[in-house]
């Protein structure tokens, strides 16, 4: 049993060194942009719907055009909570959610040298969130959700050959700028941890 | 005759002198900003005219956004310097363009990156303070021969030099991104000391720099920066210190003394006793303290009449001091106006107080009573919270109602300030520290102000969102979610009737306790989740009555349901005697 496991391992190993010699297998994105919040209500607590989003995460190609990674990200907002017994807003609440996401992406590469490579990808994520409350306390927990994107990403080595030239010496082999819309849900509880983000960010490919 | 005129000569040349020394006398001091200019670019504008003959311009303490460009124009030997090193804040860049032995000193330089920037002529950049984050750049030379020497760089890139000599001595690199970039170093990187970045040059000190404190680069005792630069320093003639406060151009104002405070006020009848104490300034070559009194707030601090002396009383290198023979002082009004009490902001047991300012006032006590707070206890509570305009009143029970009032006092009291002098020279004295006041004598207590009933509560977010470290309740778990109208109208009533007494909160313990473990049970049975939301029912419609109906509509209901009751007794005890009647 031992040796088939390891004749298996041996034999992806391979596979992938034998990928590494064409085509990058691995990906790295850090991206940032804006969340408009699933629920309507959230204007009322937090000024508007909108909350910032920054994301980073990591993907192994073992096709060129299918990329399985894992990501997190992080948002934040502030607003006022709610005294029910006196029916106004009071007191001070910060609002924080940490997604962790495994993801599934295609990404339409016909050429290496392809300018624009459109993409898509669904996800499954645990959302943990944390709200801090002024004077009494805070509230955590975690579900899980799910999440769709898709993208346009631009190869930026057509623009700047010297720079592209010198990021290969460090083994990177393409850089694209790209712009991406994502839809997520994450219910608990009555509520909608999710919304739409559109977001722009830097892809690595090594 | 010709002692008249030569008495006459001489009255000529005496008045001739008076009228011209404080000219020759100005001549040699420094041109203040403001003051003498409103800005860095009318004083330099001056010395350029040749109208002045003035070389240095003072930048007082304070944050300078200026833009400021040192030109060949300049004559030779401008200085520009601020009022001390840690107080005045270069927000903006010092350009040098071409001028010839100035020297750029005692500034605080951040946000604008590079703070000097160096592109021609001869400088010394000395006795400085660089703070930047990773990314910026402190200094650039772009093509001259400065003299960087006896500054502190923290963070960011220190000297970006291109292909120039550049002499860097006697300066502290602090987590800097690196500490000389780049540049042919042709002549001397000496002396400095480096803590959390590479070290290079000769004479190189990398252990812990002991400053004072993490935005007070003065060294304490034992520093291995003491005596280890290039040069003698001004204040004792010494071989020079390492940092913004060493070498031949040093800084010598002590920081302002931190924390004073008026621990206790003793009163010995016509006399009292106060205790103060403050943080001891650090730097080793601190003497002593100065403290200067008053019964009046604010500088001059000219009192007189305590038992230690008139003010300024020299203590001596000491953190406190207890002062006798501080006199009773009657409050400077005689009457106070009732300030006004606005609506306070609900918190989760507390409420936020904030009311308006009275003239004369030194103080405000807020007064308290409660309807019915936990332990029955109606008293009024009064507390002093000092001369501020808002308070939070903590420690209340949630749902009960306060009456809540503010009054305004006014006491005589005496000001204190503390300063100090380093050991060099008790001449130099740093900036005042901040107020503390002893009170003293009778007080004059102000009318109580308008009264405001409120309660505190329990804050409610949105989302409602489950905690995992509580909310596992079963009204929780019938109705789906933490935010459910129902499970909101349960937590009131909890809070209002049942936490503002014993055996409330002995029961509501009790169901902290089991509740999380049926929560459970009741979440994961559809079946069960609709049984107690039934049985919760009659829970809720109570609640609902008795923070919905208007009490006279509750009277009402309560009279008919009695009624309603002795009626059904009645019949059931005349149908017994009825019955028993046909049995006899």
């Amino acid at each position: 049993m031992n040796r088939r496991v390891l004749a298996l391992l041996l034999s992806l190993a391979a596979c992938a060194n034998a990928l590494a010699d064409d085509v990058p297998r691995w990906a790295f994105e850090i991206k940032g942009g804006v969340q408009r919040s699933a629920m309507a209500q959230w204007r009322e607590f937090y000024d508007d719907n909108r909350m910032p989003i920054y994301a980073f995460g990591i993907g192994y190609k073992p096709w060129r055009p299918l990329e399985i990674g894992i990501d997190t990200a992080y948002l934040q907002d502030r607003g006022h909570g709610f005294a029910p017994g006196h029916g106004e807003a009071a007191g001070n609440v910060r609002y924080r959610l940490i997604p962790v996401h495994l993801s599934l992406t295609a990404r339409a590469v016909f050429d290496e040298d392809q300018w624009l490579v459109p993409y898509a990808g669904i996800a499954l994520g645990r959302y943990a969130y944390r709200m801090d409350i002024s004077g009494q306390n805070g509230i955590s927990g975690a579900t899980n959700g799910e999440r769709y994107r898709i993208g346009l990403q631009l190869l930026l080595d057509h623009i700047e050959p010297s720079a592209a030239e010198g990021m290969q010496t460090y083994g990177i082999d393409n850089t694209y700028f790209f712009l991406e819309y994502q839809e997520s849900k994450a219910k608990i509880a009555g509520s909608d941890l999710g919304g739409k983000a559109w977001l722009g960010g830097l892809l690595l490919e090594f | 005759m010709s002692g008249s005129l030569h008495r006459r000569l001489s009255f000529f040349l005496f008045i001739l002198l008076v009228v011209l020394f404080p000219a020759v006398q100005s001549a040699t001091a420094a041109l203040r900003v403001p003051g003498d200019y409103r800005t860095v670019a009318a004083a330099l504008d001056a010395i350029q005219g040749g109208l002045i003959s003035e070389r240095e311009i003072v930048l007082g303490r304070g944050t300078w956004n200026e833009a400021i460009t040192l030109s060949s124009s300049l004559p030779p030997g401008v200085i520009l310097r601020g009022e001390e090193t840690a107080r005045t804040i270069m927000s903006s860049s010092i350009t040098v363009a071409g001028a010839i032995n100035e020297r750029i000193s005692y500034f605080t330089f951040t946000s604008s990156s590079p703070g000097v920037n160096i592109e021609s002529g001869t400088v010394t950049v000395a006795n400085n303070i660089f703070r930047y984050d990773t990314g910026s750049t402190a200094l650039t030379v772009v093509s001259a021969q400065p003299t960087i020497t006896n500054n502190v760089f923290v963070g960011g890139t220190a000297i970006a030099a291109a292909g120039n000599v550049v002499a860097v001595e006697s300066n502290a690199f602090i987590n800097t991104d690196n500490s000389v970039r780049d540049g042919e170093l042709g002549t001397s990187i000496s002396n400095n000391a480096f803590f959390g970045v590479d070290a290079i040059g000769e004479n190189r000190v990398t252990s812990d720099p002991l400053f004072v404190g993490n935005n007070d680069f003065h060294l304490r005792a034992g520093s291995p920066l003491i005596d280890a630069g290039i040069g003698t320093d001004i204040f004792d003639g010494s071989t020079a210190d390492i940092g913004a406060y060493g070498g031949e151009f040093s800084d010598v104002i002590p920081q302002v003394v931190q924390d004073l405070s008026v621990v206790s006020v003793q009163n010995d009848g016509q006399e009292n006793t106060a205790e103060l104490r403050w943080s001891p300034n650090l730097w080793y070559l601190t003497g002593g303290y100065r403290l200067y009194y008053d019964t009046e707030a604010g500088a001059p601090y000219g009192g007189t009449g305590i038992d230690q002396g008139n003010s300024p009383i020299d203590v001596g290198d000491v953190s406190s001091i207890t002062l006798s023979g501080l006199r009773n002082l009657d409050p400077d009004v005689a009457q106070l106006a009732a300030p006004e009490l606005v609506r306070p902001q609900p918190q989760n047991t507390a409420l936020v107080l904030s009311w308006s300012a009275v003239t004369g006032a030194t103080g405000y006590a807020v007064h308290y009573r409660a309807d019915n707070d936990a332990d029955n206890d109606n008293e009024e509570h009064t507390v002093d919270v000092g001369n501020v305009l808002s308070y939070t009143l903590s420690g209340l029970v949630n749902g009960v109602d306060y009456h809540l009032r503010v009054s305004a006092y006014a006491q005589g009291a005496y000001y204190f300030v503390v300063t100090s002098y380093p050991q060099f020279d008790t001449a130099v004295e740093g900036e005042f520290s901040s107020e503390a006041l002893a009170p003293v004598g009778p007080r004059v207590e102000g009318p109580l102000s308008n009264e405001v009933v409120d309660f505190p509560e329990a804050i409610e977010v949105f989302p409602g969102l489950p905690d995992k470290h509580g909310g596992c309740f079963i009204a929780t778990a019938a109705y789906g979610f933490y935010g459910a109208d129902e499970v909101r109208l349960l937590r009131r009533f909890r809070d209002h009737y049942l936490l503002t007494n014993a055996p409330g909160r002995a029961f509501v313990a009790w169901y902290y306790e089991h509740s999380p473990h049926w929560a459970k049970t009741v979440r994961d049975t559809p079946l069960l989740k609709s049984l107690v939301r039934v049985a919760l029912m009659p829970a809720i419609a109570l609640a609902a009555f008795l923070f919905y109906v208007p009490a006279a509509v509750q009277g009402i209901v309560l009279l008919l349901a009695l009624l309603l009751w002795v009626g059904y007794v009645a019949c059931r005890l005349r149908a017994a005697l009825a019955s028993m009647e046909k049995t006899a």
